[in-house]
C-alpha cells in the first residue's frame, strides 16, 4: 500500500474527495435502480386482474346495472364475483389491484368501465388515507409505462418521504421511464419479450401467479385456511393512530372527491364501504374500534359528497379464521362471510337501480 | 443494521468515523477506543437489545474466566474445559437445542421438541473467537485483556456479526494503536467499494433466481439444474466475500487490518486448496483448534481421515443445526480424505481436471448447504444427474434472467484478481479514485433502488 502521496498519486485526501463525490452522484441526481423492464414483478398480477375485469366489463355492457368494486387487492380476495352476481342478479366487476399502485391510479382505471346506471362501490384501504402515502413507485411507474394513464396530475406523487430521491429527479428509473419516451419504449419492448413468466415462477405456495386469475379477473386459487401469524404482513395497517392519517388532502380523499364527480357526470351511483379485512388473533377489541374510527372519518367525507354507505365501519371485518395471508386478504371462509353481507346489502340497491332504469 | 443499507452508509458510518477521529485526535487512543466500543454496542443493540445482553454477559463471564486461566496452575485445565464448555453450551442453547430436541422427539426420547430460538447475531463467530482466546490463555500464549479491551475485541462492529474470525494476537496490538489516517481511509474506501459492489450488484441480483430455483428444485432439466447450483455458488461467494471486504474496508477506517477471508476460492484446483481460499479464517480456526489437537495428519492415514471427517463435520454443524449442513460437511470431509489419499500417491493431476473435479464437489456440496431439506437436495441432485430426462429448457428454467450476472460473476470469480490482490496494487491516484467512486455510485444506485435490502447470507450462521 502506498504512503499518502507518491510520485503518480493525487494524495489520499484528494482520493477521498474525488471518489466520495463520484459515489454520491446517485443520491444527488436521484438515480436509483438500474436496468430495464418492470421494476416490480407484482405489476403482472394487477395487470392480469385489470385486464380480466376490463374484458368482463366489455362483455356485460348494456346489461346493467352492474356493480363495480374499486379498491386495493382486498377487493378480489373478498368479493366472489360469480356467486355474488347470482345472488343479486347483476354483473359484478371486482376492480381491485395492488394497493401500492395508489388508489388514484386504480380509480382512474376503474373509471373507464363506468357507464350510466352502474353502481360503483368505492372500497379503499385504510393505508390510502395515510398522510405519508403508501405508493410503490416502481409498481406505479411500471403501470404508467405499460398501460398508460391520461390525466394524472402528478403520476409519481404520493410516495413516502424516504423515496424522494427516487421521484424528484428525471434521472430516477421511475420518473425517467415515465417521462422519457425512448426509455419507456425500451421498457415496454423488454417487458413484452419477457412476458409474465418471471412472475409466474415466483417461489412459494401463495398462489399469486397470473394463471390463478381467470378471464373475468377473479382470483381462483384455493385459499382454505389462515396462514401462520408471521405471514400476516401489512403491519402498517396496525398503526391506526389518528396522527398517521390525513382526512383532508390524502390521496384517498382526493380520489374519493374525483370519483364522486365522475359518477355524477356518468349517471352512476357512488356507494362506499370500508375495505374487507380479517382480525389478527393477537389484537384486542380496541384495535377494531380504532380501525372503525378511521373508517368512519373518511366515510363522513363520502356522506358529504352524496355517496351512500353500502356497509358500515366494522361490518367488513371477519375473524382471524377468515384471513388468508395478510390483514387485507381473506380466505374462502372470510370471503363467504363477506358475501353474505354484500348480498344482503346489494339486493335492494340493485333492485331499485333496475327499477329506476326501467 | 446491515452494511448495505442507507442508514448504515449515510448515518451510522459517517457519525462513527467522525466521532472516532475527533476523540482520537483530541483525547487520545483510549477515547478513540471508547467511541469504537460504544458504536459497536449501539450497532449490535439496534438488532436486538436482548441479544446485546447475551453478548455483554458472555464478555463479562469470559473475562472473569480468562483471568483465572494461568498456565501451570493446577486448576487451569479444569477451568479451561469449564470455560469452553460454557461457551459451547451458550451457542448450543441458541443454535442447536431446537434441532437436537426435535431429533430426540422424533426418536421418542423426548415428549416434546423445544421451539426454535432467534439466534443472537454473530454468536457463532464471537464464540469461536472467545474459545481461541481462552485456549491460548491457558497455554500461556495470550495476556489477560481486561474487561474493556475484551469487550472491544469481541464487539468490534466491522467483523462482529459475520467475521472474519480474528485472532486476539493479531487484533489487540492493532486496536491498541488504532488511528485514522487519510491513507487508511482511502484504502478502506476502496476495499469497502469492492465489497459493496459485490454484495448489492452481483449477489443480491442473483439471489432472486437462486431463491426461485431452490423453492422448486424438482424436475429441472440437466443444464438448468447446474446453472441453478452455479447461481447459488456465485451468490454465496459474492455475498460473503463482499461482506468480508466491507468488514475489511470498515476496519481500515480505524487503522485496523483484518485478515483475508477469501482468496479466489473458485480458482482452486483441489478441495484442499479450496479450503485454503474459502472462509480462510474459519479454516484456520478449525485447523488450529480442532484438526491439529485431534492429531492432524501425524498419526497414520486412517486417523488422518477420521480427523478430517470430524473437522469438516464440525464445520458443517457450525454453519447451522440441520442434517443438510451435516451432509455438506460430510461431503467436504470425504473429498478432503480422497484429496489427501491422492496426494499420497504422488501422481500429479492436470490442473484443468483438478479444477473441474473440485468445482463438481463444491457445486454438488452447495446443494444441501442451500436446500431447505434433504429431500429438496436429493431432488436437485437428481436433476443435476439428468433425472428429469430433459437437457435444457428455455427461460422458465431460469437461464436468461440470471445470465448477465452469472457471466459477470463467473468472469470476476475465475479471471479477475481478488480483493486482497487489488488492495495490494491500490494507490491513491485518479484512476483508482474513479474506479472506487464508480463502483460506489453503481452500488449506491442499487441500494437506493431497493426498499428492503436482503441481509447477508452469513448472518444466518
Amino acid at each position: 500500500m502506498s504512503s499518502d502521496r507518491d510520485h503518480r498519486g493525487m494524495g489520499a485526501g484528494w482520493f477521498l474527495v474525488v471518489s466520495l463525490a463520484l459515489a454520491l452522484t446517485p443520491l444527488v441526481v436521484g438515480l436509483d435502480g438500474l436496468g430495464f423492464g418492470p421494476a416490480d414483478a407484482q405489476f403482472w398480477w394487477s395487470d392480469r386482474v385489470a385486464a380480466g375485469v376490463e374484458g368482463k366489463a366489455a362483455r356485460t355492457e348494456g346489461r346493467g346495472p352492474r356493480v363495480i368494486f374499486v379498491g386495493g387487492s382486498s377487493v378480489p380476495f373478498a368479493v366472489r364475483a360469480r356467486s355474488l352476481e347470482e345472488r343479486i342478479g347483476a354483473p359484478v366487476l371486482p376492480y381491485g389491484l395492488n394497493a401500492g399502485l395508489g388508489i388514484d391510479l386504480i380509480a382512474r382505471g376503474a373509471a373507464r368501465l363506468i357507464r350510466r346506471g352502474d353502481i360503483v362501490v368505492f372500497a379503499p384501504e385504510l393505508q390510502h388515507f395515510r398522510s405519508e402515502g403508501t405508493v410503490n413507485p416502481a409498481l406505479r411507474s411500471d403501470w404508467l409505462v405499460m398501460r398508460g394513464m391520461e390525466g394524472m396530475e402528478d403520476p409519481l406523487g404520493h410516495a413516502p418521504l424516504r423515496q424522494w430521491t427516487a421521484l424528484r429527479s428525471r434521472w430516477s428509473r421511475y420518473r425517467g421511464q415515465v417521462e422519457w419516451e425512448t426509455y419507456a419504449a425500451i421498457v415496454r419492448a423488454i417487458a413484452r419479450l419477457k412476458g409474465d413468466r418471471e412472475w409466474m415462477q415466483f417461489p412459494g405456495p401463495h398462489g399469486y401467479e397470473t394463471r390463478y386469475v381467470d378471464d373475468d379477473g377473479n382470483v381462483t386459487f384455493p385459499r382454505p385456511g389462515p396462514r401462520s401469524p408471521e405471514q400476516w404482513g401489512a403491519w402498517y395497517v396496525l398503526e391506526v393512530a389518528p396522527e398517521n392519517y390525513d382526512f383532508e388532502g390524502s390521496i384517498g380523499v382526493r380520489t374519493l372527491e374525483w370519483l364522486a364527480r365522475v359518477c355524477a357526470e356518468r349517471g352512476a351511483m357512488l356507494m362506499v364501504m370500508p375495505s374487507c379485512h380479517a382480525t389478527p388473533p393477537w389484537v384486542g377489541p380496541e384495535f377494531l374500534e380504532r380501525v372503525s374510527q378511521r373508517e368512519e372519518q373518511w366515510m363522513r367525507i363520502a356522506d358529504r359528497l352524496g355517496a351512500t354507505r353500502l356497509l358500515e365501519p366494522g361490518a367488513t371485518a371477519v375473524g382471524a379464521d377468515g384471513a388468508f395471508d395478510s390483514f387485507q386478504h381473506l380466505n374462502d371462509r372470510g370471503a363467504a362471510a363477506i358475501e353474505e353481507r354484500l348480498a344482503a346489502a346489494l339486493r335492494g340497491v340493485v333492485g331499485e337501480a333496475r327499477a329506476s332504469r326501467e | 443494521m446491515v452494511f448495505s443499507t442507507v442508514g448504515f452508509l449515510f448515518v451510522f458510518l459517517p457519525l462513527t468515523v467522525g466521532a472516532f477521529v475527533a476523540a482520537r485526535r483530541c483525547l487520545g487512543v483510549g477515547a478513540g477506543l471508547a467511541v469504537l466500543t460504544a458504536a459497536s454496542l449501539a450497532f449490535y443493540g439496534m438488532w436486538n437489545q436482548g441479544h446485546l445482553a447475551v453478548l455483554l454477559g458472555s464478555v463479562v463471564v469470559n473475562c472473569v474466566l480468562a483471568a483465572g486461566l494461568m498456565p501451570g496452575r493446577p486448576w487451569t485445565r479444569a477451568l479451561l474445559w469449564a470455560a469452553v464448555g460454557a461457551n459451547l453450551l451458550l451457542l448450543g442453547w441458541f443454535k442447536y437445542a431446537a434441532f437436537l430436541s426435535g431429533v430426540l422427539f422424533s426418536a421418542g426420547v423426548l415428549g416434546a421438541a423445544l421451539p426454535a430460538r432467534a439466534l443472537p447475531l454473530g454468536i457463532s463467530f464471537f464464540t469461536f473467537q472467545t474459545v481461541a482466546y481462552l485456549v491460548d490463555r491457558a497455554r500461556g500464549l495470550a495476556p489477560h485483556m481486561g474487561p474493556w479491551r475484551h469487550l472491544l475485541f469481541i464487539s468490534f462492529f466491522p467483523q462482529l456479526v459475520a467475521g472474519p474470525i480474528v485472532h486476539h494476537s493479531e487484533m489487540m496490538p492493532q486496536l491498541d494503536r488504532a488511528r485514522a489516517s487519510a491513507a487508511d481511509g482511502a484504502a478502506g474506501l476502496f476495499i469497502l467499494a469492492i465489497g459493496l459492489f459485490k454484495k448489492v450488484v452481483i449477489a443480491d441480483s442473483l439471489a432472486y433466481y437462486s431463491d426461485v430455483g431452490f423453492a422448486n428444485p424438482a424436475g429441472l432439466p440437466l443444464i438448468n439444474a447446474w446453472v441453478l447450483a452455479g447461481t447459488y455458488a456465485l451468490q454465496l461467494y459474492f455475498d460473503f466475500s463482499g461482506y468480508s471486504d466491507m468488514a475489511t474496508g470498515l476496519a481500515r477506517f480505524f487503522g485496523v487490518r483484518l485478515p483475508a477471508n477469501f482468496l479466489s476460492p473458485y480458482k482452486a484446483t483441489s478441495v484442499a486448496a479450496f479450503w485454503r481460499r474459502w472462509h480462510v479464517t474459519l479454516s484456520e480456526f478449525l485447523k488450529r483448534y480442532v484438526y491439529i489437537p485431534l492429531g492432524g495428519s501425524r498419526a497414520g492415514a486412517t486417523r488422518t481421515a477420521v480427523n478430517l471427517m470430524l473437522t469438516m463435520l464440525l464445520g458443517g454443524i457450525w454453519h447451522g443445526a440441520g442434517w443438510t449442513f451435516i451432509l455438506w460437511g460430510a461431503i467436504h470431509g470425504a473429498a478432503l480424505v480422497v484429496n489427501h489419499a491422492w496426494r499420497g500417491l504422488g501422481v500429479v493431476m492436470p490442473a484443468a481436471l483438478g479444477w473441474g473435479l473440485t468445482m463438481a464437489v463444491v457445486l454438488l456440496g452447495w446443494v444441501p448447504f442451500r436446500a431447505e431439506s434433504l429431500a429438496d437436495a436429493a431432488a436437485l441432485w437428481e436433476s443435476m444427474l439428468g433425472g428429469s430426462g430433459e437437457i435444457v429448457r428455455g427461460y422458465d428454467g431460469n437461464l436468461l434472467g440470471p445470465a448477465p450476472y452469472l457471466l459477470a460473476g463467473a468472469a470476476a470469480a475465475l479471471a479477475c484478481p481478488n480483493s486482497v490482490e487489488l488492495a495490494e496494487r491500490f494507490r491513491p491516484t485518479l484512476p483508482w479514485a474513479l474506479w472506487t467512486g464508480g463502483m460506489l455510485a453503481v452500488a449506491l444506485a442499487y441500494v437506493l433502488g431497493r426498499i428492503e435490502p436482503p441481509e447477508f447470507l452469513y448472518y444466518e450462521f
